[in-house]
C-alpha cells in the first residue's frame, strides 16, 4: 500500500471525525469493496484509568477499549424495555464506584430510583433533573457539564425531536466532549428503522439494543436476553454483536441495595 | 474572676406546673410506649430511679403509675433563651443552654467581676437579675457566688439548703475559696461512683480532707481525672466560661447616585459590600449563612432579596455571584438609588472535607454552590434528589421522598 501524504491523513482523520470510523474503508484490491476499517486510521485507545466499565464483561470487550472512553457520549439506542435504562444504570453504578457524581436528565419523569438503587446507584451522588421542556433540560444539563464538577449524565430522550432540540442536544455532547464529562443518551426508537438518530454524526459511540428472549425460571420471567450492536466506534471496531443477560430485579435482590439508602440522610 | 451561678432544677417540670395541676409523680417526655426518653420527672418519680434520658418504657416499669407528659420543648426553649436574653443585659459575660436536651439546660453562670458601678454590690446585682427573670422563668432558682464555677455551684447548693439566695463565696485567691468548700461533704465532688465510693472507703467525708493531700499522690492513686477533683477541692478551677454568643449581624449599605437600572452597575457596588463585610467575618473566624439585599428603588416600593448559602462562608466572591443570580433572575422593577447587603445566621466556616472512603466528597461543596445557582436560574424544582423512604410501602409515591438539593445539600452538614 503506498504510504499516505499528510494530507490525505488529514482528510481520513477529518471524515472520520465527521462521518465515524466506519464511513472510510479502504480497499484492498483496485475495484473490490474492503470490508474492514482501516486499522491504522484508528485513534489509540484511550489510557487503563479512563475507561469506565460497562458493568458486562461481554460488553467491554466488544467495545475494543475495554469500557466507555472518558469524554465520550455514548448513545443507547433501543426499542421499549430493550435494556437503555438498566444499562446506563449499570455503568452510572460503575462510575460512581470510582468517585464519580453523576445526573439523571429525566424528561418524562419515570426515573425509578428503587431500580437505580438496585442496580448499584448511589443515590447521595445522583442528581435528577426534571426540566420544563426539554431546551430548558439541554441547558440546565450544559449548566452542570460546564461547571466541571459532574462527571456523568445520562439523559433520556423523549421519541420525537424538533431540530431546535437536536441542535441544542448537539451543543450538549459538543459541552460534555470539551469538559471531558462522560454522556450517555438513551435514545428512543426500533432499531430496524433505518432513521439513523438525532445524534448518529456527534456521539463517539453507538450501541442498538434489541430484546431477543425473556429469561424464565421455571414459570416465571426473571429477565431478558439484549442483543448489542456496536453500531458506530471511534476506539474499536463498529459491526460487533454481543448478548446481555439483563435481569431483573425481585423483592429479594432490591434489598441489600435498597437498604444503604433508607431511612434518613 | 467572680462568677454568679443561677440554677432551675426540674425547669420543664415547673413550666408544666405552672400550666396545669400535675400529680406529685411526673415523668416529661413522651407517653411509655413511645419510642423516646425522659426529659425531666419530679423529685418523687427521681426517688423510684426515673432518671433523665432514660427510655420511657423503663421510666413506666420504675414508676407505672407516674402522670406520662408528652414535652414541650419549643415552650421550655423558648422560656429559657428569653431569659438568656433579658440576663445578657446584664454582664456580656454570660455562659447558657436554651436547648432543652442539653446537659446544662436551666443554668446559667455569669461573669460579674467589675460590675459594681454599674449595679452595686453583687448581692444586689443577684437581686436585680433574678427579679428580671422572674417573670419569665418559674420558681426560685439556687444562686450562689464563687471565685471559680465549681465554688459558685456549690454556693449554690449550700444556699438553696440554708434558704439564702445567694450565698456568696468571699472574693479572694483560690485558699479564701477552699477554705469555704472544706467542712462540705465530699458527695459534692462531680465523681463518678466508683470514685466516690474508693474515697469513702480511704476515709474521706469532707473536701477538706481530700484537698489536704498532696496532689501528686492523689494522681498516682487516681489518675489524671483524681488531679482535676482534687484541684476543685482545693478552689482551682480553670475551665473558662462558654460565652453564649448572639448571631452576628453584619449589615452594609451603600448609596448609588444617579440611580442605576443595570446589573452590571449593582454587580460593583455589590463586590465592594460583600468584600467588606466578609473581611469582617473571615477576621472573627467565622462564616455567613444567609444572606439579605434590600434594594431601595426610585419611585417604587423597595425590593428585599433572602438567599441562604449552601454552607456558612466568607467568601465574598461566592456571596457575589448568588446574589448576582437572584438579581438577574429578579431584577429589580426600577432604577436602584440605595444597596444594602446584610449577612446573617454566622457560624464556624466549613472546612474542606476530604473524600477518603467516598472520593465525591472532595467536590461536594464546590457543586452545592453551583446547584444553589442553577436553582436560581431554573428555579428549585428541577434539581432534585431521591431518597429511599420506606421500600416496602403499598403505594409507589411513598417509597420514595423527593428533596430539592437545595434544601437538602449533597455535603454532610
Amino acid at each position: 500500500m503506498p504510504s499516505r501524504t499528510p494530507q490525505l491523513a488529514s482528510a481520513l482523520t477529518r471524515l472520520e471525525t465527521r462521518w465515524g470510523s466506519a464511513a472510510v474503508r479502504l480497499g484492498q484490491v483496485s475495484g473490490s469493496l474492503a470490508l474492514a476499517p482501516a486499522p491504522a486510521m484508528l485513534p489509540a485507545s484511550p489510557p487503563v484509568d479512563e475507561v469506565l466499565p460497562t458493568g458486562f464483561a461481554a460488553l467491554d470487550a466488544l467495545l475494543g477499549s475495554g469500557g466507555l472512553p472518558r469524554g465520550v457520549s455514548v448513545s443507547l439506542r433501543g426499542g421499549r424495555s430493550s435494556g437503555k435504562t438498566a444499562l446506563a444504570l449499570h455503568c452510572l453504578a460503575q462510575a460512581q464506584v470510582q468517585g464519580a457524581i453523576g445526573a439523571f436528565l429525566d424528561f418524562g419523569g419515570v426515573f425509578d430510583p428503587l431500580e437505580a438503587a438496585g442496580r448499584g446507584v448511589d443515590l447521595r451522588w445522583l442528581l435528577v433533573l426534571r426540566p420544563a421542556n426539554l431546551l430548558e433540560g439541554f441547558e440546565l444539563g450544559a449548566a452542570l457539564i460546564n461547571g466541571r464538577q459532574l462527571d456523568m449524565l445520562v439523559v433520556d430522550l423523549p421519541a420525537r425531536l424538533t431540530a431546535r432540540d437536536e441542535q441544542a442536544m448537539r451543543r450538549l455532547v459538543a459541552h460534555a466532549r470539551r469538559q471531558s464529562a462522560r454522556l450517555i443518551v438513551l435514545e428512543q426508537g426500533a432499531v430496524e428503522r433505518s432513521a439513523p438518530g438525532a445524534l448518529a454524526d456527534t456521539l463517539g459511540l453507538r450501541l442498538e439494543l434489541e430484546q431477543r428472549a425473556w429469561l424464565r425460571a421455571g414459570r416465571d420471567v426473571v429477565g431478558r436476553r439484549v442483543r448489542v450492536r456496536v453500531a458506530k466506534n471511534r476506539f474499536g471496531s463498529p459491526g460487533r454483536e454481543a448478548e446481555l443477560e439483563i435481569r431483573y430485579l425481585v423483592d429479594g435482590e432490591h434489598g441489600p441495595a435498597v437498604d444503604r439508602f433508607a431511612g434518613p440522610a | 474572676m467572680r462568677l454568679l451561678y443561677l440554677d432551675w432544677p426540674h425547669l420543664p417540670l415547673l413550666i408544666e406546673r405552672q400550666r396545669v395541676a400535675l400529680p406529685e409523680l411526673v415523668v416529661i417526655g413522651g407517653q411509655p410506649w413511645e419510642q423516646d426518653c425522659v426529659l425531666d420527672c419530679s423529685p418523687a418519680a427521681a426517688d423510684l430511679g426515673v432518671r433523665r434520658g432514660q427510655p420511657l418504657g423503663v421510666a413506666h416499669r420504675l414508676a407505672p403509675e407516674a402522670h406520662f407528659l408528652a414535652a414541650d420543648r419549643p415552650a421550655y426553649e423558648a422560656a429559657m433563651k428569653r431569659a438568656l436574653d433579658t440576663l445578657a443585659n446584664f454582664s456580656p459575660s454570660l455562659e447558657g443552654e436554651a436547648g432543652c436536651d442539653g446537659p446544662h439546660f436551666g443554668r446559667v453562670l455569669i461573669g460579674i467581676e467589675g460590675l459594681h458601678r454599674l449595679w452595686g454590690d453583687e448581692a444586689t446585682l443577684c437581686r436585680r437579675a433574678l427579679a428580671a427573670v422572674a417573670q419569665l422563668l418559674p420558681g426560685e432558682p439556687r444562686a450562689g457566688i464563687g471565685n471559680t464555677r465549681f465554688g459558685a455551684h456549690l454556693a449554690a447548693v449550700v444556699g438553696a439548703r440554708r434558704g439564702v439566695a445567694p450565698e456568696v463565696i468571699p472574693a479572694g485567691e483560690a485558699s479564701a475559696e477552699a477554705a469555704y468548700l472544706a467542712p462540705l461533704p465530699i458527695g459534692l465532688l462531680p465523681a463518678d461512683e466508683e470514685t466516690q465510693q474508693r474515697l469513702r472507703v480511704l476515709g474521706f467525708s469532707r473536701l477538706g480532707q481530700f484537698a489536704a493531700l498532696s496532689r501528686s499522690a492523689v494522681v498516682a492513686r487516681f489518675g489524671q481525672r483524681g488531679g482535676e477533683l482534687h484541684d476543685l477541692a482545693r478552689g482551682l478551677d480553670s475551665r473558662p466560661l462558654r460565652l453564649r454568643r448572639p448571631l452576628e449581624r453584619l449589615r452594609a449599605e451603600a448609596e448609588i447616585e444617579p440611580p442605576v437600572d443595570e446589573i452590571e452597575p449593582l454587580r460593583f457596588v455589590l463586590r465592594h459590600l460583600s468584600t467588606a463585610l466578609c473581611a469582617q467575618l473571615a477576621a472573627r473566624g467565622a462564616g455567613a449563612g444567609r444572606a439579605l439585599l434590600e434594594l431601595e428603588l426610585d419611585h417604587a416600593p423597595p425590593q428585599r432579596l433572602e438567599q441562604a448559602l449552601p454552607e456558612p462562608t466568607a467568601a465574598a466572591g461566592l456571596i457575589e455571584r448568588l446574589l448576582l443570580a437572584r438579581l438577574t433572575a429578579q431584577p429589580p422593577p426600577a432604577a436602584v438609588n440605595r444597596l444594602a447587603l446584610e449577612l446573617t445566621g454566622s457560624g464556624p466556616v466549613a472546612g474542606q472535607q476530604l473524600g477518603l472512603f467516598s472520593p465525591q466528597l472532595a467536590r461536594a461543596a464546590r457543586l452545592d454552590w453551583q446547584l444553589a445557582g442553577l436553582a436560581i436560574r431554573f428555579g428549585p424544582d428541577r434539581l432534585l434528589r431521591a431518597q429511599i423512604a420506606d421500600p416496602e410501602a403499598s403505594l409507589s409515591e411513598q417509597r420514595v421522598a423527593w428533596q430539592r438539593v437545595t434544601e437538602v445539600p449533597l455535603r454532610p452538614r
